[in-house]
């Protein structure tokens, strides 16, 4: 017979190689990034074909944005009228920029009184660039919200070259996935960002692709605030099961809050201010729009601190949302608490008249509105 | 010297190595073999995926008249029905992509253009016509029309033909 050392030995290359072939099935069934060699360079590749497809979309966009606006521009006799660039403001806004106004739907140029011969010119040809610029941003904003990817709309700081020639820089970079499993819905977390802010460097939450936020708009909060914005979300699920309100946020695991904006640099409070409201009287520019100099801009201009919030539910907007809806909207931004057991939001508004102010804007984290309405012991304040 | 049995029960551990040994050698290449050749295949059809993605980016950017590009041109098309700017259209399609790596002995292309409320438009060789075995959408693209609602999807399809020598 033979030692049972030698047999010992055939017995372990045998169990060796068992189990060499066993870690081996198994480590190809679990599912990689990259299967295969080059796999990574095509993923790479087809990102790169993606934004060479937005692009070229971007382009064409442009250019029938252009031919329309020319259009519109004309047919409203050189004055537009200025509607609000996205639906966060449910209201028309029709300029008024030219003194004699219209007459029977026409863009009036001159006006004579009763009393003087002398004509009164209406039309500034001056604004005619900035006129069009303002139809060309409007239709392009339009075109881009249609497309499949998120592609942020306002984005663009435009140079008008010989009256109708438009150069458009873009203000951020698209954003694509590398690593982009097609087969599933893409659920996008927030990601930290650094904004550099008057009081220096801020940690910020960056969830523009996530399901929270609106299509083509980029949204960013302080670290604070998103926390009260998930707790929000969170309170908003448990709100709708008790109401049995049916929403397909419960059915899909998606949000029910939806972002319309959030925070803002002062590029963009400037674009609002001086392109997208250009033509809107002062008064009724003021009180929709804030205005964006001054050393206390920051006090006076919630959104640059990235501590407010324009909320919807998520499927609505500010035309389809009812009274009912606007405050179940307050109950539950205003019923979060902050970590001291405080209100975690307050509105820009009255509690008594939905009417003041807009019940979509919500502020936390010690902006002034939320500091004077702590004070007051109130929810929502003007 | 030992019996007929022990000498088996000596031999067994060996037999069974052997046979683990054969089993490796046999069996797990051909899987792995098999494998590799079908991920080969799903890296050359997305390598063939891309590369006709570039390929229908260009060919939409390419001028067709002095202002107008293939793209704008595939737009007005469906609006104005203008059958000179279609043969333009088309031929353009037959010089970019029958001289591409799509068109083989055995393989064509074809391309589809989808404007929404009116019937698709179909470019393709003859070849991807009669000879046609197999179609694999390769690449989609959308372009925007004169509309904000409405977008034109192209798809390009790989097609394997019967073999006809180029």
């Amino acid at each position: 017979m033979k030692p049972r050392k030698s047999q010992m030995l055939l017995w372990g290359v045998s169990v060796g190689i068992i189990a060499a072939i066993i870690l081996s099935l198994f480590s190809n069934l679990t599912k990689k990034d990259f299967d295969a060699i080059g796999a990574s360079s095509l993923m790479l590749v087809g990102a790169s074909n993606e934004a060479e497809k937005t692009l070229l979309y971007i382009d064409q966009s442009a250019k029938y944005s252009l031919q329309q606006a020319v259009y519109e521009l004309s047919k409203s006799g050189g004055i537009p009228d200025y509607v609000t660039v996205d639906e966060i403001f449910s209201e028309t806004l029709v300029s008024t920029s030219a003194q004699c106004s219209k007459f029977f739907g026409y863009s009036l140029w001159y006006d004579k009184t009763k009393d003087s011969e002398e004509a009164i010119s209406c039309f500034d040809a001056s604004q005619s660039t900035s006129n069009l610029q303002y139809l060309f941003n409007k239709n392009l904003n339009q075109y881009l919200s249609a497309y499949p990817h998120n592609i942020p709309q306002d984005n663009y700081e435009y140079e008008v070259r010989d009256k109708l020639e438009i150069i458009g820089k873009a203000a951020k970079p698209l954003r694509f996935d590398i690593l982009k499993d097609e087969s599933k819905k893409a659920v996008k977390e927030a990601t930290e960002a650094k904004i550099e802010t008057p009081k220096g460097l801020v940690d910020f939450r960056d969830f523009t692709d996530s399901s929270f936020c609106a299509k083509g708009v980029i949204c960013m909060l302080t670290e604070d605030a998103y926390e009260l914005l998930v707790k929000a979300d969170a309170l908003a699920k448990q709100k709708f099961r008790e109401r049995n309100i049916r929403a397909e946020c419960l059915s899909n695991d998606e949000p029910c809050l939806q972002i319309n904006s959030a925070y803002r640099d002062i590029k963009k409070q400037i674009y609002l201010w001086e392109v997208a409201y250009k033509n809107v009287p002062l008064e009724q520019r003021r009180k929709k729009v804030c205005y964006p100099y001054g050393n206390d801009v920051e006090q006076r201009c919630p959104h640059l601190t990235g501590n407010a919030v324009d909320v919807v539910f998520k499927g609505k907007t500010t035309k389809t949302m009812n009274g009912d809806d606007w405050r179940l909207l307050h109950t539950i931004m205003t019923g979060v608490k902050n970590q001291n057991g405080e209100t975690g939001w307050v509105r820009y508004g009255n509690e008594k008249d939905p009417s003041i102010g807009e019940p979509w804007h919500f502020e936390c984290c010690g902006t002034d509105r939320y500091a004077k309405a702590k004070a007051q012991g109130v929810t929502a304040i003007a | 010297m030992q019996n007929k049995k022990s000498q088996i029960e000596d031999l067994l551990s060996f037999l069974a190595a052997i046979v683990i040994i054969v089993f490796v050698v046999f069996f797990f290449p051909s899987r792995s073999i098999a494998g590799t050749k079908a991920v080969q295949e799903k890296i050359n059809l997305q390598m063939i995926s891309k590369d006709s993605e570039q390929l229908l980016i260009s060919y939409l950017r390419t001028p067709l008249n002095n202002d107008v590009d293939v793209a704008e041109a595939v737009n007005t098309y469906f609006v104005s029905n203008d059958e000179n700017l279609l043969n333009q259209i088309k031929t353009l399609a037959h010089e970019f992509f029958s001289k591409s790596y799509l068109e083989t002995d055995s393989s064509s292309w074809s391309l589809e253009i989808r404007y929404p409320g009116k019937s698709s438009l179909i470019i393709e060789p003859e070849k991807a016509r009669t000879n046609y075995i197999l179609r694999k959408e390769i690449s989609v693209v959308t372009i925007p029309t004169q509309f904000f609602d409405k977008q034109i999807e192209l798809k390009m399809f790989l097609v394997q033909t019967k073999y006809v020598p180029k």
